[in-house]
């Protein structure tokens, strides 16, 4: 499917690339993930197609609670809690 | 390649007679409904060894049919986890159900029992709607890439059935990870099946002990790698033709944002209390219970029961006195439980098909997080509005050990249950709506109070939310019914025990006469400390047989509308019901009974004189 399957961004380019935890990324925004330090939520995110390298949307951020993730048509809601220790990438 | 595993020493298990097809497929995808159409009609449904989770058996032709708790994964996560874990390592063949629409999570679970090295068929359920949304799956391609036959189903229609009854005998085993060959093959012959030999590599814990070996450490490795398997399978077989927001996106995103999701979520909890509180607990309930037990099946047992004992007697009060088992008992059980228990899990039934929940559950979560909770928790919750029983039960869905403590507290003490409210928002329509609008002020005080301070002293760390969103959809009436009908099975077989040997301790308590003793006692509690006639003690004792009872006892007192204010309050904060602490105590054990029953009487009526004092009725 596109998304999943979208290639990753040229490792050369790391201007381009911003670092950053998934709580600080806007409504709308797509994103790469880097990293999830949580065990148990990094096996689950696995099963949801949310692994270490996919790319995802942001498709709803909810004030002070969780943030929406997209991929393909699975949504995913992750806690505030969690998000900031999920790192990521943007892509646009 | 992996044909040769599949028959490998013990590559299916042994058994004696038929062979064990087994249902799997990840939450929501309709697997019941394949179940239903591949047995027929329900043969056993019982519990799981251990656990509560529920277990459905049927036949098909010569096999036996098991249907599985949906799950994301096999693992040991979870309950749900272990009870499938088990039953798929103990089946001969597998159905794996998957929802088109969500593939790229279904197929995980699917690689993962292709991995196992199960002889196995894929169902494709719901490729229409997936159709409908955009989604053109290529069945062949995913039958040569999975290397198992794959059958479109649409369950709800019954289409494909027949096409899938007739390939179980064609299931086979798939194409596995060729990476896990060596690993596998090595572990197999020390733990007996590939199946096995993946769950111990993957680092399970119960099944290594089983075997006596150590758990591996490459599930991250095994994880990673399968999730780019189906990336890649996806990527190869799904055709997508991109749409625009659609209505459910917007409606979606109006259900977890605070502006639009808080109203809806009160809009909801009202009509829920519409039907419940008012229609079922007070109109069916007052048809079935008034006029049905009491007007013509007490009186009769009482007459049968006093032939044969002395009415007064020890054992006439026990069998049919006012707690009587034959008279209290089935009357409370069949014209007020079981209609309530049903309504809710009507609802909750059909709720649970909308998708609405773990929405519900991403708008509650910040709000929650601040009592120790995460969003998850907002659903034994709303259950406990309905009956503190329920929700307790439901509270095993929470991640931790902390987070189950905090909620069932919580519930016990400050969540009145749909009985409770019904007559609760009867006496307090007789107060002004200053009285009445206090009384919610307060109690949600008092369950915010109590939330926050549960999380500041309890040590540990509480689990944050990662929910799985699924589409929204409109729920199907066959399924609200059937699955709530076995819901409601389930609760009843739960509850009856623990209700008989309530109903029999509160008789023997009347027969040693501890009920007047406790209302002389009580004395300058109800009317020095609470300013409320001395009757109100037994309105507090019934209130442990039966919350609205206790909320009832004060309907003849003529109270004040600021007595009934400081009535009301103490009630709901006084001890949870017979049936609920049975059930608390199952769950929790004796030091959390213990400690709640004497946290809900000290908080009942220390905030019951304080507010006595501040409406100045004491």
């Amino acid at each position: 499917m596109p998304e999943a399957s979208a290639p990753l961004l040229n490792p050369e380019a790391p201007l381009l690339c911003e670092l950053c935890s998934l709580d600080c990324i806007r409504k709308g925004e797509r994103i790469e993930i880097v990293s999830v330090d949580d065990q148990h939520a990094r096996v689950q995110a696995l099963r949801f197609g949310m692994a270490e390298g996919a790319c995802v949307k942001c498709v709803t951020k909810i004030p002070a609670g969780p943030l929406v993730l997209k991929s393909g048509r699975q949504e995913i809601a992750v806690g505030r809690a969690l998000a900031k220790r999920i790192s990521v990438r943007r892509l646009s | 390649m992996s044909e040769a595993h599949c028959h490998s020493p013990a590559g299916t298990q042994a058994r004696t007679g038929a062979e064990t097809v087994v249902l799997v497929g990840n939450p929501n995808v309709g697997k019941s409904v394949v179940f239903n159409a591949l047995t027929g009609t329900y043969v056993d449904v019982s519990n799981f060894p251990g656990t509560t989770v529920e277990l459905t058996r049927g036949r098909l032709g010569d096999h036996d049919v098991i249907d599985t708790p949906g799950v994301y994964g096999v693992s040991s996560f979870n309950d749900e986890e272990t009870v499938a874990r088990d039953i798929i390592l103990s089946g001969d063949v597998v159905i794996n159900v998957v929802d088109a629409v969500h593939l790229e999570r279904d197929l995980f679970l699917t690689l993962q029992l292709v991995d196992m090295g199960k002889r196995m068929i894929v169902a494709l359920n719901m490729a229409d709607e997936a159709r409908k949304r955009g989604v053109a799956i290529d069945r062949d391609l995913l039958e040569d890439l999975l290397g198992v036959p794959v059958i479109e189903t649409v369950a709800v229609e019954g289409k494909g059935f027949d096409e899938l009854i007739a390939s179980v005998s064609r299931a086979r085993c798939g194409h596995a990870d060729p990476e896990l060959d060596v690993d596998i093959v090595e572990m197999a012959s020390r733990v007996g099946t590939r199946a096995e030999a993946l769950m111990v590599l993957e680092g399970d814990e119960y099944v290594s002990e089983r075997h006596g070996v150590p758990a591996g450490d490459m599930r991250d490795d095994v994880y990673l790698r399968r999730r780019h398997r189906v990336n890649d399978v996806c990527g190869h077989v799904i055709t997508e033709t991109v749409q625009g927001a659609s209505l459910s996106a917007k409606l979606s995103h109006a259900m977890m944002h605070p502006l639009t999701g808080i109203p809806m979520l009160f809009l909801l909890l009202y009509a829920m209390w519409v039907v419940i509180g008012q229609w079922v607990a007070g109109d069916v309930v007052g048809f079935l219970e008034g006029t049905i037990m009491n007007g013509y099946y007490e009186p009769f047992v009482r007459q049968v029961v006093g032939r044969v004992f002395a009415p007064g007697s020890p054992l006439f009060v026990i069998l049919a006195g006012e707690f009587g088992v034959l008279t209290m008992t089935p009357t409370y059980l069949l014209a007020v439980i079981l209609p309530l228990v049903t309504a809710f899990y009507l609802l909750l039934s059909a709720l649970e098909d909308t998708g609405y929940l773990p929405r519900i559950a991403a708008l509650t979560d910040r709000s929650l997080m601040s009592m120790g909770l995460n969003g998850r928790a907002i659903i034994p919750l709303i259950l406990g509005l309905g009956c503190v029983t329920m929700g307790t039960l439901t509270t095993r869905i929470l991640g931790s050990k902390r987070e189950r403590f905090i909620a069932t507290a919580l519930m016990a003490i400050a969540v009145p249950c749909s009985a409770q409210i019904a007559v609760i928002a009867a006496l307090m329509a007789k107060t002004g709506a200053i009285y009445a609008g206090a009384y919610l002020v307060i109690l949600f005080a008092i369950f915010v109070a109590l939330g926050t301070a549960l999380h500041r002293i309890m040590p540990g760390q509480s689990t944050d939310l990662l929910i799985d969103l699924p589409s929204l959809r409109l729920p199907r009436l066959d399924n609200v019914v059937r699955k709530s009908g076995v819901k409601v099975w389930g609760f009843m077989k739960e509850v009856t025990i623990f209700f008989l040997a309530g109903a029999a301790f509160i008789s023997v308590l009347e027969i040693l006469g501890v009920l007047t003793w406790i209302i002389r006692v009580a004395a300058p509690v109800t009317i020095g400390w609470l300013g409320l006639p001395p009757q109100a003690a037994a309105a507090f004792v019934m209130g442990f047989v039966r919350r609205d009872f206790g909320a009832a006892g004060f309907f003849t007192m003529n109270l004040s509308s600021a007595q009934l204010l400081v009535a009301m309050v103490t009630i709901t904060l006084f001890v949870p019901c017979i049936a609920s602490t049975m059930v608390v105590l199952k769950e929790r054990g004796w030091p959390f009974t213990i400690g709640l029953f004497a946290s809900s009487i000290g908080l009942a009526f220390l905030l019951g004189g304080i507010i006595a004092r501040v409406v100045g009725v004491a």
